[in-house]
């Protein structure tokens, strides 16, 4: 098998060469020792409080409905807010973020609150008096929860489907229903907004969505009488992070991006120092024989850099994600496919090893950058809430977003940190799996015509 | 009825071969209609200075490089076609001029590796590499990584590299240069002995002696043009016959060098002297009779103000053939 031996003969070179094997194992370790020491006395997440912003535009379920409930069920909500149903189902959420505080086994954080609630006053906005979304770019509040005009009737719908889907009746087609019609659909979308590139945003994101999920399960247990809608969500356990931790898995991903570099200059070195691409065109090996050797090694090359990468800062920075990291580190293989399209496209390109690494070290690093991989960047909205997330929320497209590695980033994040699965993260997955698929098909064909073809 | 298969006469037929590279006036064509035919068997030489667009002829030929215009048919196969590609893959080796080699790998590595790229037979493949490392005496460096072996033998490994599948028609671009002496010997009879393998070897170099001492037939070019193309002795015999006597000057300016050169001309009424030139502050001229006009035709130098430094008597070289067609020497 030819493709093996072309990966083959790859691997013992790069074990060879001592220098490359530094690049790719010793720098990212370097950089992760770095961080660790600038960053990992610094904690993040445990018991901070946050400032979300909240705009509740909700305008409560239809009088008929509420004058109901008040009679059915007097005390529906007595335990957490004492309000009642007119106020909406957002107004009675709002009022479980504010109690909510941390509970954590390792201090004694218990009445420390998670949110710090800003509420804008819907009028205001209209008159131009307050503009939440400054107030999220400039950073003065973590991150601005969004309730729209319908979102109790679609609370409530929602709670009528999933009744409908429990016991193939409706609420409001119970025998003993003697209420007005309850809403069968109706969609609103509750918006998470923040700065992607924000780490506060990222946590806030992640715990909101814990709480919307626990809020979402107890308000299907709304009963058609009798009943109550109860909040039991008043404490959220978050793992100790530092930033550190944060920052870890921008690390790994600029450890995968050193890949392109040393994958271009390899192949540039073959064609223009070596010289040994012209022993290769003039044998009987194919192009897609040879990328596909090239492409295996760059695989087992990534195994192993990987592997490494994530046991030194478990081993010996104390590095311990929550989450899975069998499910981390597949998220940074498929990442491979991106670094190796990018390294034939950069083989294709230039013409000397040299120029090889030094424009792509040139090049990896404001991609790791704008990847979010070390520090927040600038949000810059492309197109508003697209984005499947862990949260269930869509996010926005922003800009950066159409680097894949963004996505390794975030997908990363939400893995190992918030402990989401693959499943969670699909939305990012895709993002990071389909672009890089067309670059690693562009880069082999970019490759095959310009070195496997014309003159050499 | 049965299709005879008619064994081709050439291993390579080369019409009206052109390579011009870049645009405008920046337009530089480096080959300018080369057309030739290497007979099966022969070591075919391609002499000229460097730049005269010998590896750039040599790469068209092997599909290295895409021909501006012409015609390459290689073992009566047209390399354009498709189909005839791998044939011709299998029975071509190249020797580049650059040592080409994986320098992290070993040396019996290297030559496993291009093995395996010409799908050569595990089996063939041992007896083949035993024999090219014996053959070029690197059987001590058969397991060193290539990067440490001296200039000589990493040009000898490179050599063989080419020699792995056993092609029928060899490619060697400039074999030798930076050379011990030793090693140049060495390789100069490995690539005398191919053609008694069967092989055919077409052999770019910028070293007359080289040229002279390997090729049957050898073409001058120069310029991107083939000036002549005929067996070494025929060309050294074109020039004229006699020997060479070559005069080293003490201290002589060009015009005066030319003034010498006249005068040698006219000695004995012009009927000693066939013929006198200049090259690289030397007067070489070419007599008949040189053993019984030497001491007069010192004289007749001395008489011209000048003093002889040193002085040497040689036979007619291919270096003497290129200057009598160009004016000037290879080196140059």
């Amino acid at each position: 098998m030819l493709p093996l031996e072309i990966a083959k003969r790859f691997g013992k070179e790069l074990i060879r060469m001592r220098i490359s094997l530094v690049v790719l194992l010793a720098l990212p370790a370097f950089m992760a020792f770095m961080f660790w020491f600038a960053f990992n006395s610094a904690g993040l997440g445990s018991t901070e409080t946050y400032i979300l912003g909240v705009v509740n535009e909700d305008e409560g379920v239809a009088d008929e409905l509420a004058a109901y409930f008040q009679v059915v069920n007097s005390v529906y909500d007595t335990g957490i807010s004492n309000t009642t149903l007119t106020h909406g189902f957002a107004h009675d959420f709002i009022q479980s973020l504010k109690s909510i505080n941390y509970t954590n086994e390792q201090n004694t954080a218990d009445n420390i609150p998670i949110f710090t609630i800003e509420e804008y006053d819907t009028s205001e906005i209209a008159l131009n008096n307050s503009n939440p979304n400054e107030d999220v770019e400039s950073r003065d509040i973590d991150a601005l929860l969004y309730f729209p005009r319908n979102y109790s009737n679609t609370t409530l719908s929602a709670v009528n489907n999933a009744n409908f889907i429990q016991s193939g009746l409706y609420l409001d087609e119970n025998p003993f229903w003697v209420g007005p019609p309850i809403p069968k659909s109706d969609n609103s979308e509750l918006k998470i907004v923040g700065d992607e590139g924000y780490t506060r945003y990222l946590i806030v994101k992640v715990i909101l969505s814990k709480i919307l999920t626990a809020f979402m399960e107890n308000i299907h247990n709304f009963q058609y009488s009798g009943g109550n809608v109860d909040y039991e969500i008043n404490s959220v356990a978050l793992k100790e992070y530092s930033i550190f931790d944060t920052i870890m898995p921008g690390i790994l991903v600029f450890g995968i991006l050193t890949q392109s570099g040393m994958l271009a200059a390899f192949l540039v070195s073959e064609f223009a120092e070596t010289q040994t691409m012209t022993r290769v065109r003039l044998s009987l090996i194919k192009p897609w024989e040879y990328i596909m050797g090239v492409s295996i090694y760059q695989f087992i090359v990534s195994f192993f850099q990987m592997g490494i990468l994530f046991v030194l800062p478990i081993l010996l920075l104390g590095f311990r994600p929550a989450g899975s990291l069998i499910e981390g580190f597949l998220v940074l293989l498929v990442t491979t496919v991106f670094t190796t399209g990018l390294g034939f496209v950069l083989a294709g390109i230039f013409t000397s090893s040299d120029t090889a690494g030094q424009s792509s070290g040139f090049l990896m690093t404001p991609i790791a950058f704008m990847s979010g991989a070390f520090m927040e960047v600038p949000t810059i909205t492309l197109f508003p809430s697209v984005i499947p997330t862990a949260s269930g929320i869509p996010r926005d497209f922003i800009l950066w977003d159409i680097i894949p590695t963004t996505h390794t980033v975030n997908a990363l994040r939400s893995i190992l940190l918030y402990e989401f699965s693959v499943t969670d993260v699909w939305g990012e997955l895709m993002l990071l799996i389909i672009p890089s698929i067309l670059l690693l098909v562009f880069g082999m064909i970019f490759y095959s015509k310009r070195r496997f073809a014309g003159d050499i | 009825m049965r299709k005879l298969a008619i064994e081709p006469q050439y291993a390579i037929e080369v019409k009206g071969l052109r390579k011009t590279f870049g645009k405008g006036e920046n337009k530089v064509e480096a080959v300018r209609g080369v057309s030739l035919q290497v007979r099966k068997g022969e070591i075919f030489g391609f002499l000229g200075p460097n730049g005269a667009g010998k590896t750039t002829s040599l790469r068209m030929m092997v599909g290295l490089l895409n021909p501006s215009a012409g015609n390459v048919i290689i073992l009566g196969k047209d390399p354009k076609e498709k189909q005839n590609q791998d044939f011709i893959k299998e029975k071509i080796g190249i020797i580049p001029q650059e040592v080409s080699l994986y320098l992290e790998l070993t040396v019996e590595e290297n030559l496993w590796f291009i093995a395996n790229a010409y799908r050569v037979p595990s089996a063939d493949a041992k007896v083949t590499i035993d024999k090219l490392i014996s053959d070029m005496g690197l059987e001590e460096k058969r397991k060193a990584l290539a990067k440490n072996l001296s200039g000589g033998m990493k040009r000898r490994l490179n050599l063989i590299m080419g020699l792995v599948h056993n092609p029928e028609l060899v490619l060697c671009d400039e074999p030798t240069p930076g050379l011990d002496p030793q090693s140049r010997v060495v390789v100069w009879e490995y690539i005398q002995d191919l053609p008694k393998q069967g092989k055919t070897v077409i052999l770019t170099t910028h070293f007359m002696e080289e040229a002279d001492r390997l090729s049957d037939r050898v073409a001058i070019i120069d310029n991107g043009e083939v000036l002549v193309l005929d067996s070494p002795k025929a060309l050294k015999k074109s020039v004229g016959e006699g020997d060479l006597v070559e005069f080293m000057l003490e201290n002589t300016e060009k015009d005066h060098l030319e003034q010498i050169a006249s005068a040698l001309r006219e000695f004995n009424g012009g009927k000693a002297i066939q013929e006198v030139y200049i090259s690289s502050n030397r007067v070489i001229m070419r007599s008949k009779d040189v053993i019984s006009n030497l001491s007069r035709i010192l004289n007749h130098i001395e008489d011209q103000g000048a003093e002889v430094e040193n002085m040497a008597i040689r036979n007619t070289t291919l270096e003497d053939v290129f200057i009598s067609l160009t004016g000037r020497a290879l080196r140059n």
